[in-house]
């Protein structure tokens, strides 16, 4: 072949090529493109007869940068009716992708929440949260007070679960655990805090610093015996699910026991009464650093050990006063006192948990892991005993 | 003609230096290793993935350690020449008449799986039937080049696929898997089975290596690197099933091929990051690329052995329609996509192939290296006119 | 007289050539010249020196053995070779009786003065530039090259334009084959003329028809003879100031004179910026094209925002839109080019100013667009040899971005590296020392290692003597 036909040929390919390329009209439809859609950021689900979904969306304003927030709710018999039928009511493609909360209603039993990431753009990272009844009033409350904060991020949970001693679960995580052996699941329930007149103009200021913020600051000031007054959110209990749905929410304390556990805290306040030289010390309180949990299970004895060690950096006046680096015997005691708080906390939860029948601490996973066979023929949730064992190491 | 190929400096006297070589041989170890096949056998075995991945990988290395002594002992021959010499004309054209097919396949699989990452990951909406024209555009410009520029190609390449590939095992690392999620092991052994049989379509991804018999330029240590970069690729293959087994070994109903590693760290580093993972995965995805245009190369090659014509371009256009229809009408269809990799037929033949390919080649070779004193006459092949080019 | 009238009968216009005729004792004697390329000194010393001369000339040969002439002087009896000699400008001499000339060098025209070259300007380091004479040019690099190893072989090429051509290389480096191989190609050409060395090119590139440059391109005597001294083969052409050396990798293009002036660490630094610079500049636009279609959710979701706002209501699609704003600034940019300087002026105004802006303003582009497009540009001039293919390069991955996504980008990049990897120029493979990989030549590819380290030559580069330094 001469070179001349080889370039004929080549030519002729190219056009060939470019042709087929630029004129498919599915490649250039315009549809695709970023202005046709619309960011839902949080997204709210109700079960119940029909499913209901709550989009918090995001629009571009005039400005530079600037958004206005708002809220849709539609329903549909199936969850892809309804997120069909969000993109019908907002008049463009609810793009999914960028969520990054779920709020999970009473009502939704958790294979909804399996079709949720199976059938949608919605990403496995997404963080859960439990509303205490309808999903679609608390998306209502955060859109309101994002609005009021101008908070621009509504990933609060994320940051909950690096920077504060919170329960945190994603969708892929959440699921996970309801399919292990323990068949047990859990996610922070939010709840808003109404107005006290006193504290408000505080909250404000924080709500200002960014949405993130405000999730470890209400939690923090309840710990610290405050009563978290001022609107802003409240992330203190737990939802327990099993595959049959939502088992029911626990208290402050016990959720603190599960996070210890189960959850990837890092940080986050520990609060304890210490009792050196006779005289009690309330309230001490310290920063976690790290921690390390290890489930051993005894498939002989039919009993389980929690064995938790944390690292802690106590700080404040009253730690002060007591003064553990000089003396042998203050810093005996308050390891003591941090390890009977915590050991509380966690006893709170196995008990709190064994009321509704759930195994949050995954127990029951860690027979199955290690002893099947005795998991599958002898095992009773109700019988093991459980023992903790919680080391703590000052910083 | 071929005074001048020899003449190539020292850099390049043959199509591949040994470098190269061993650089092809890490990304076909874990190119498409780390594609659909996880999501497949997790489906198929839930937990116990990783052990399936790793029994199908050691064949696969036996396999590979078959090659590499082929490609070492070969000499001067390339396979073409030695199975005419060993084979007669007509049977070695039989022979690499079935091998094109064997190549055929696998281009089919690899360039399927391509596709649907793609398709499920990256794009919305992603019409297979047109952009799949770019792919082959770049398969026509590998059949027509030789086999030193594809090797060139990966040998540039290669520096971005580890680097992408040690930030994602950073990843993984960093954020900490709950990896004892594995256990317990083999609790059900009739899903192991069954990913077993998954996993032999998947089988035989080193196949192509029989084209470096006779133009590599192997030297003391290249079949030992060759073997360390295989055990080293299928090792990262192996960490990442184990990944993903570890994430969704409670729930295999949930992994689709919409799911893969991307998604995995997606969900274990969050959207802190701004998705870097995607661009890691699309990056990395080239090697994938590579794959497959090693074995579109070797089902052109094949080809033209078979016709006795060195038309490249030609061959190369014709493959290229043949890909595209069976891509377009029957690949991208799920259902009939995993039939074919998980049908009874392709199930036996695919392994078996996969074994008889490198061990026929070792043979032509140890025989051709006892005939070589006798005749010496160079059959002249795609290869042997393309060297020279 | 018949001699005379011979060469003149060769002239389309024989005007133009002058002839001095004058008697020497009873010989009839004539010198032809071209009055336009010859010095008329010459003419007249050569008049004075016949006339004055003792002993008496009655041919060629007594002219050239009596005459005392600091020029050169060749007997020729070749009349297409004299005219030619004629139209280089030098000085023929006839004597009646005797069919030959007498050829005497009297060339000199005028030329410019040697000056720094605006191509490859330089801090620091020899500001000497090839000018349009050969003769200048190779003093410039003979005087850089002081060794009996300096060949320097000649040839004319152009049946028209008779351009002389100077291979020049060291014997004891280049490699005999890439000599030979040239000396082939350059045989070969058969063409009325040459104009410029890049004229030569496209015989000699082993793929004339491609983006690349196969060819390395100086103006500068000190690169070419430090690409020399690594075993390339330099082509001077009569009246082009621009040197082509042979072989060519593409990292050349990423190499300038000054690294090797500056500090070797700085001049690293410099080459990693010229590196991310070129990919910034090639990949960036595509890129933009490829996320704002097809991958959003890579986008971050603040980043989204801020983009939503500035696409709100654009007539354009973010294609359509980029490819607009990237064809605009290469028209910006080519007309800038050949303006002359103070209309340049107006015109970066009128194309930045004006039209940027009021474009922006109007809502017609949008400012990421202007943004990407410009960072892209500004990227690309890092490499100023490179900014020809790489520009056309950056509209081909912006289409295909646009159209195909990051899937179309990727391979889209694939193909061109199987492209370039596939260019082998005269055994030197074109990508080396990065695939082939040699390490060795990584001394002076990204990083560029102090001169006391880099004791042999460049591996890619074939050559017969390694060694650069003891």
């Amino acid at each position: 072949m001469t070179t001349q036909k080889k370039l004929l040929i080549y030519k002729i390919l190219i056009f060939v090529f470019a042709f087929i390329v630029a004129f498919l009209p599915t490649t250039v439809s315009r549809s695709r493109e970023v202005n046709s859609r619309v960011i839902v950021e949080i997204l709210g689900i109700d079960g119940g007869e029909e499913i209901g979904v709550t989009a918090q969306y995001v629009m571009p304003t005039g400005a530079q940068g600037a958004t206005s927030k708002d809220t849709v709710s539609v329903k549909g018999k199936t969850l892809q009716e309804a997120v069909e039928a969000l993109s019908t009511a907002l008049g463009r493609r609810a793009e999914l992708g960028h969520c990054s909360m779920v709020i999970v209603g009473e009502n939704v039993e958790p294979e909804l929440l399996g079709t949720l990431m199976t059938a949608t753009d919605v990403t496995a990272d997404v963080y859960l949260a439990a509303a205490e009844s309808k999903a679609e009033e608390l998306v209502g409350q955060l859109t309101d007070f994002m609005k009021k904060t101008g908070a621009t991020d509504a990933d609060f949970i994320a940051y909950g679960a690096k920077k504060s001693h919170v329960a945190t679960n994603t969708l892929l995580g959440f699921l996970c655990d309801i399919g292990s052996a323990s068949q047990s699941s859990f996610m922070p329930v939010v709840t808003m805090i109404e107005n006290s007149d006193k504290q408000s103009a505080q909250s404000g200021d924080d709500g200002g610093e960014g949405g993130g913020g405000e999730g470890s600051q209400g939690d923090g000031s309840g710990k610290q015996g405050g009563d978290g007054g001022g609107t802003g959110m409240n992330v203190e209990k737990l939802a327990l699910y099993s595959p049959d749905g939502r088992l029911g929410v626990i208290d402050k304390d016990a959720a603190r026991g599960v996070a210890w556990v189960s959850s990837p805290i890092e940080k986050g306040i520990v609060t304890a009464t210490v009792q050196a030289d006779g005289e009690t010390v309330a309230e001490v309180s310290a920063r976690l650093l790290k921690k390390h949990v290890d489930i051993k299970t005894y498939a002989k004895t039919n009993s389980a050990k929690i064995k938790v060690r944390a690292i802690i950096e106590p700080r404040g006046d009253k730690f002060n006063k007591l003064d553990a680096k000089n003396s042998a015997a203050a810093s005996k005691a308050i390891k003591d006192g941090f390890s009977k708080a915590i050991e509380s906390e966690l006893r709170a939860a196995k008990e709190s948990a064994a009321l509704y029948g759930c195994d949050p601490l995954f127990i029951g996973k860690t027979f199955y892991r290690y002893s099947p066979d005795y998991f599958e023929t002898e095992y009773d949730a109700g019988s093991v005993d459980i023992d903790f064992d919680v080391e703590i190491v000052i910083k | 003609m071929d005074n001048q190929a020899t003449n190539t400096d020292k850099l390049e006297t043959k199509q591949a230096t040994g470098k190269q070589f061993t650089a092809i041989i890490f990304i076909l170890a874990l190119a498409t290793k780390m594609f659909l096949l996880p999501i497949f056998l997790i489906q198929a075995t839930g937990r116990d993935a990783y052990i399936v991945m790793a029994i199908g990988g050691a064949f696969d290395l036996a396999m590979l350690g078959v090659t590499i002594a082929a490609v070492c002992l070969s000499g001067e021959r390339n396979l073409f020449e030695l199975l005419t010499a060993v084979f007669g004309k007509v049977a070695a054209k039989t022979i690499t008449a079935v091998f094109a097919l064997f190549m055929f396949f696998k281009l089919n699989i690899c360039v399927a799986e391509a596709l649907l990452f793609y398709a499920d990951n990256v794009f919305t909406d992603f019409s297979v039937s047109v952009l799949i024209f770019v792919l082959l555009f770049f398969f026509v410009a590998v059949g027509k080049h030789t086999l030193r520029a594809l090797c060139r190609l990966n040998e540039l390449i290669i520096p971005i696929v580890v680097v992408c590939l040690a930030i994602l095992i950073t990843i993984v690392l960093m954020t900490g898997f709950d990896l004892a999620n594995i256990f317990p092991s083999l609790r059900d052994p009739a899903a192991f089975k069954s990913g077993l049989f998954r996993h032999s379509a998947w089988s035989g991804d080193f196949t192509p290596l029989i084209l470096f018999i006779g133009r590599t330029k192997t030297k003391k240590f290249t079949g030992l690197f060759g073997a360390a970069s295989g055990v080293s690729g299928m090792c990262v293959a192996v960490f990442f099933t184990l990944v993903m087994s570890a994430a969704f070994g409670n729930v295999p109903v949930l992994v689709d091929t919409s799911t893969n590693l991307s998604s995995i760290l997606q969900f274990s580093i969050g959207n802190v990051y701004g998705r870097i993972d995607m661009f890691s995965s699309v990056l990395w995805s080239v090697s994938v690329f590579i794959e497959s245009a090693l074995f579109f190369y070797a089902t052109c090659r094949c080809v033209a052995f078979v016709i006795g014509k060195n038309a490249h371009v030609a061959i190369s256009l014709g493959v290229c329609v043949l890909l595209y229809f069976s891509q377009v009408f029957f690949m991208t269809d799920q259902t009939i996509f995993s039939f074919v990799v998980t049908s009874y037929a392709s199930a036996i033949a695919t392994p078996t192939l996969a074994a008889v390919i490198p061990l026929l080649s070792l043979v032509c070779v140890l025989i051709g290296r006892k005939k070589h004193d006798g005749s010496m006459s160079p059959a002249q092949t795609g290869m042997r006119a393309e060297e020279s080019k | 007289m018949e001699n005379v009238e011979r060469i003149k009968g060769k002239f389309e216009t024989p005007e133009n050539i002058t002839t001095h005729e004058f008697k020497c004792g009873q010989k009839d004697c004539a010198v032809l010249v071209h009055p336009d390329l010859s010095d008329v000194q010459t003419v007249r010393a050569v008049i004075y020196a016949i006339k004055r001369c003792d002993r008496k000339i009655n041919t060629l040969d007594d002219f050239s053995e009596f005459a005392v002439l600091e020029y050169d002087i060749n007997i020729s009896s070749d009349v297409d070779d004299c005219t030619n000699k004629l139209l280089n400008g030098d000085v023929i001499l006839c004597i009646d009786g005797d069919r030959r000339y007498a050829v005497i060098n009297a060339r000199s025209y005028t030329t410019r003065g040697i000056t720094e070259p605006p191509t490859e300007t330089v801090m620091r380091g020899p500001r000497e530039g090839f000018i349009e004479d050969l003769k200048t040019n190779l003093s410039l690099l003979e005087r850089r090259l002081k060794t009996p190893d300096f060949a320097i072989e000649r040839m004319e090429i152009g049946r028209k334009t008779k351009t002389n051509v100077a291979l020049c290389y060291l014997k004891s480096v280049a490699a005999p084959r890439v000599v030979k191989k040239i000396k082939q190609r350059l045989k070969k050409i058969d063409i009325d003329g040459i104009v410029d060395s890049n004229y030569l090119l496209p015989y000699l590139e082993e793929k004339p028809y491609s983006l690349f440059s196969q060819a390395g391109i100086s103006e500068k005597p000190d690169v070419v003879a430090a690409k020399m001294l690594e075993g390339r083969v330099a082509l001077v052409v009569d009246g082009s100031p621009m040197v082509v050396t042979l072989p060519f990798l593409l990292i050349e293009e990423f190499q300038s004179g000054e690294d090797y002036y500056q500090r070797s660490m700085y001049s690293t630094f410099v080459r990693v910026l010229r590196y991310l610079g070129l990919i910034l500049a090639t990949l960036l636009p595509g890129a933009y094209v490829a996320l704002q279609n097809f991958h959003y959710t890579l986008i971050p979701v603040r980043f989204m925002i801020t983009l939503m706002t500035a696409i709100k209501g654009l007539p354009l699609s973010p294609m359509a839109e980029t490819l607009f704003v990237l064809v605009l600034f290469e028209i910006i940019r080519e007309a800038s080019v050949r303006m002359p300087r103070a209309v340049g002026m107006a015109m970066s105004i009128v194309g930045a100013l004006v039209l940027g802006e009021t474009a922006v303003n109007a809502g017609i582009i949008s400012s990421p667009a202007v943004m990407v497009t410009a960072l892209s540009s500004i990227a690309l001039f890092t490499v100023p040899n490179l900014i020809g293919p790489m520009s056309v390069l950056r509209l081909i991955y912006t289409l295909v971005g646009g159209l195909c996504g990051l899937f179309g980008l990727t391979i889209a990049v694939l193909f061109s590296l199987h492209y370039v990897c596939a260019l082998n120029a005269y055994d030197a493979p074109y990508l080396a020392p990065f695939s082939p990989l040699v390490y060795s030549d990584f001394k002076d590819a990204v990083d560029r290692a102090p001169l006391i380290q880099m004791k042999k030559r460049p591996q890619s580069i074939p050559n017969i003597n390694e060694t650069r330094q003891g």
